[in-house]
């Protein structure tokens, strides 16, 4: 309790504090909804200006821009399907066919409260449990059990959305070949580069994300335009009620705890979790089939689970000085600038420090309630722009978004080129979730497997001495299974009821 | 009434999409498996170059390519099966579907082309005549394409895009977007720059 005390006097009332504190929350919320210029863009403008500010308040501030970024670009993927980060791609599969139904205001109220719920869960298991949970999954995920992790979840990432199985599997699988175009994992091979140093830095996420969301989504909405055919979205700025957050309680939950664990494990994350929470919500669902219309679950689960990753990836990274992502990295490096090794002396020399870092974060996740709130009233009414206007907004912003990243004209013309494919594969019912889905998890399913095979002497089948693989495999090959028995009863149900029509 | 020549376009019309909707999938799986074989065999030029790990480069990238050729024939075969009188499987496909209304006129169809080669010709002329110069007129083009005629938002409403984004990724988050390196623009792009520090 003093503990708590100390952490909330260090926030609220020190005037400095204070201001870095709503600094930090406005501004990542900001950066975290611009495309391409996510929150660690902000963090790496801030960072050289941490030198001069105690090592508590350059601590918070970075996670406080962590917990709100990874909110903010849920708003544009809402709005405009244009995910702010690939964090907030999934968000976009649901959220966006809401906007069209002229439910922004439920996706966006949805994505508020689901956010600061899992964002807040986490923070308080980060504030109870750090150093115990830190201990065990970093003993207990190695290698191995991530590869596993990544099958499990691409087990199910091909029945989203596409028009067949084999349509999905077709979208999964080529989002698996995309992600192998650079330098290997291990030997660092340049593969399919055809000779071009651009393409042996591989492909960005964020520019196939971008082509295959906003650009695509352009490309559509302008066809239809041009056509006279496209129906311009309503307004919508009711907040979801009480009794449909209800109704979604267990999806809740799963993706905190989903969302918690991977955001433990070091290079996992916020978007792992995200699609990972997806994914399990749709392998779940008594209608998998309503996933990527438009529905409330679609929108409520990644969001859960992305903003449950933030105050996992903390764990890590306070107990034992592993960091997690991009984020956590310059925490560390704000660490070391102030001559402090984070680590499990950490909690016994600088205890004040890490509980203003935890209250922060966990007053973080209850000020995106209120922000969100006034947020749902206010933002939707940008779709107000008509859509010729909006158009090049979008496309300017996407290409800017692709641009910086690292400054390469390449993967503008990769966004480009991935949005004409895009736009060509949803013509012919393939899934996007599934591709994109494909490109995450395939580079870091080769990651886990090239660093898990020599540890098991090359032998595929230790895999199964493992218990945690041995689950998530199982869990897999099962999914798989149910999903094919109930795709072929109700295609056999439906060639029945044709019969009877004809008959 | 129709006329006959109309029944005779209707019927020359349904022909075509009958003879179009046979081959589709033929040339679904034709494009899949040319991808999947283009692939395999770019992967013989990574092939035993990885001293690190045991099964090589090529070990992950040729799992894909196996599971997009099984993929693209299993799909085949579902959509002759479908012909046989089967539904098909699964959800309908997700918002992704683009419902475009009926058949375009030339017009609508060069319009259409337009809003895919416009950005292409954007992209090629970025790093040739620089970013402040160029995007004005991109902006101007993709607004009269989905339908702007009015002069005010095609200048106005343009120069306020362009601004905020000049502003925000220029000015605030030093975004540096390329200045052009054909004669003149190069120096335009300067200047300009200049200007908006």
């Amino acid at each position: 309790m003093s503990d708590l005390l100390l952490g909330f006097s260090g926030v609220f009332l020190d005037p400095v504090g204070f201001g870095i504190f709503v600094f930090a929350l406005v501004g990542g919320m900001i950066f975290g909804s611009l495309p391409g210029i996510s929150g660690v863009t902000l963090a790496a403008i801030l960072l050289p200006f941490t030198a001069g500010m105690s090592t508590a308040h350059a601590i918070m501030m970075f996670a406080v821009i962590y917990v709100s970024s990874v909110y903010g670009g849920a708003i544009t993927a809402i709005l405009f399907n244009i995910p702010g980060s690939p964090n907030n791609a999934p968000t976009a599969f649901d959220g966006y066919p809401m906007t069209l139904k002229g439910e922004s205001g439920r996706a966006i109220g949805a994505a508020v409260i689901s956010s600061a719920i899992g964002g807040t869960a986490s923070a308080v298991l980060m504030m109870v449990a750090t150093e115990p949970i830190a201990a065990w999954a970093v003993k207990a995920f190695g290698p191995p059990e991530i590869f596993a992790l990544v099958v499990f979840g691409l087990s199910v990432a091909g029945s989203v959305g596409a028009k067949t199985v084999w349509k999905g599997w077709l979208s999964v699988t080529f989002g698996l070949l995309i992600a192998t175009i650079g330098l290997s994992p291990a030997g660092s091979v340049p593969r399919y580069d055809f000779g071009s140093m651009y393409l042996m830095g591989g492909i960005q996420f964020v520019a196939i994300i971008l082509g295959v969301f906003a650009v695509s989504e352009v490309f559509v909405q302008g066809h239809k335009s041009v056509a006279g055919v496209r129906i311009p979205p309503k307004i919508g700025i009711d907040f979801p009620k009480f009794q449909e957050f209800m109704a979604l309680k267990i999806a809740i939950l799963r993706s905190i705890v989903i969302g918690f664990f991977a955001g433990i494990l070091p290079g996992i994350g916020a978007t792992l979790a995200a699609f990972l929470g997806y994914n399990e919500a749709v392998r779940w669902s008594r209608h998998p089939e309503k996933f990527g219309t438009g529905t409330l679950e679609g929108v409520v689960s990644p969001e859960t689970a992305n903003n449950a990753a933030t105050g996992a990836a903390m764990i890590p990274l306070l107990a034992l000085g592993i960091p997690g992502g991009a984020l956590t990295a310059m925490m560390l490096g704000a660490f070391q600038m102030h001559g402090l090794d984070p680590g499990p002396s950490l909690f016994d020399t600088s205890r004040d420090l890490v509980w203003v870092v935890f209250v922060a974060m966990f007053s973080a996740n209850l000020c995106i309630l209120l922000l969100g709130y006034l947020e749902t009233k206010t933002v939707v009414h940008l779709l107000r722009i008509p859509f010729p206007l909006l158009a090049p907004t979008i496309l300017m912003l996407a290409t800017i978004g692709a641009y910086a990243v690292r400054n390469l004209l390449l993967d503008v013309w990769v966004m480009y080129v991935a949005g004409i494919v895009a736009y060509i594969l949803r013509h012919h019912g393939y899934s996007m979730a599934g591709l994109v889905l494909g490109v995450i998890l395939g580079d870091i399913g080769e990651a886990s497997f090239v660093k898990a095979m020599p540890i098991m002497d090359y032998d595929l089948a230790r895999f199964f001495d493992r218990p945690i693989c041995m689950i998530l495999f199982s869990a897999a090959i099962l999914s798989i299974v149910v999903n094919a028995v109930q795709n072929w009863l109700r295609s056999r149900r439906a060639m029945l009821a044709d019969r009877l029509e004809a008959g | 009434m129709a006329s006959p020549d109309t029944d005779e376009h209707s019927v020359n019309q349904a022909n075509a999409g009958g003879t179009a909707a046979f081959l589709r999938p033929f040339v679904e799986a034709a494009v899949w498996l040319s991808i999947a074989g283009i692939a395999w065999i770019y992967s013989y030029d990574f092939t035993g170059k990885d001293m690190l790990f045991l099964w090589g480069a090529e070990a992950w990238p040729r799992v894909a390519i196996v599971a997009i050729a099984f993929g693209a024939v299993m799909q085949l075969i579902l959509q002759i099966r479908q012909r046989k009188g089967t539904r098909p499987e699964g959800p309908e496909p997700d918002t992704a579907s683009v419902e475009t209304g009926a058949p375009h006129g030339m017009m609508t169809r060069i319009k259409i082309a337009a809003t895919f080669v416009s950005p292409l010709i954007y992209l090629y002329l970025l790093p040739r005549t620089g970013y402040y110069l160029t995007t004005p007129f991109f902006i101007g083009i993709i607004m009269y394409l989905f339908g702007v005629r009015k002069l005010k938002h095609l200048i106005g409403t343009n120069l306020c895009i362009y601004a905020v984004l000049l502003i925000v990724f220029t000015k605030v988050l030093f975004v540096p977007m390329p200045t052009g390196v054909w004669p003149g623009f190069y120096d335009f792009s300067n200047w300009f720059l200049t200007v908006v520090e």
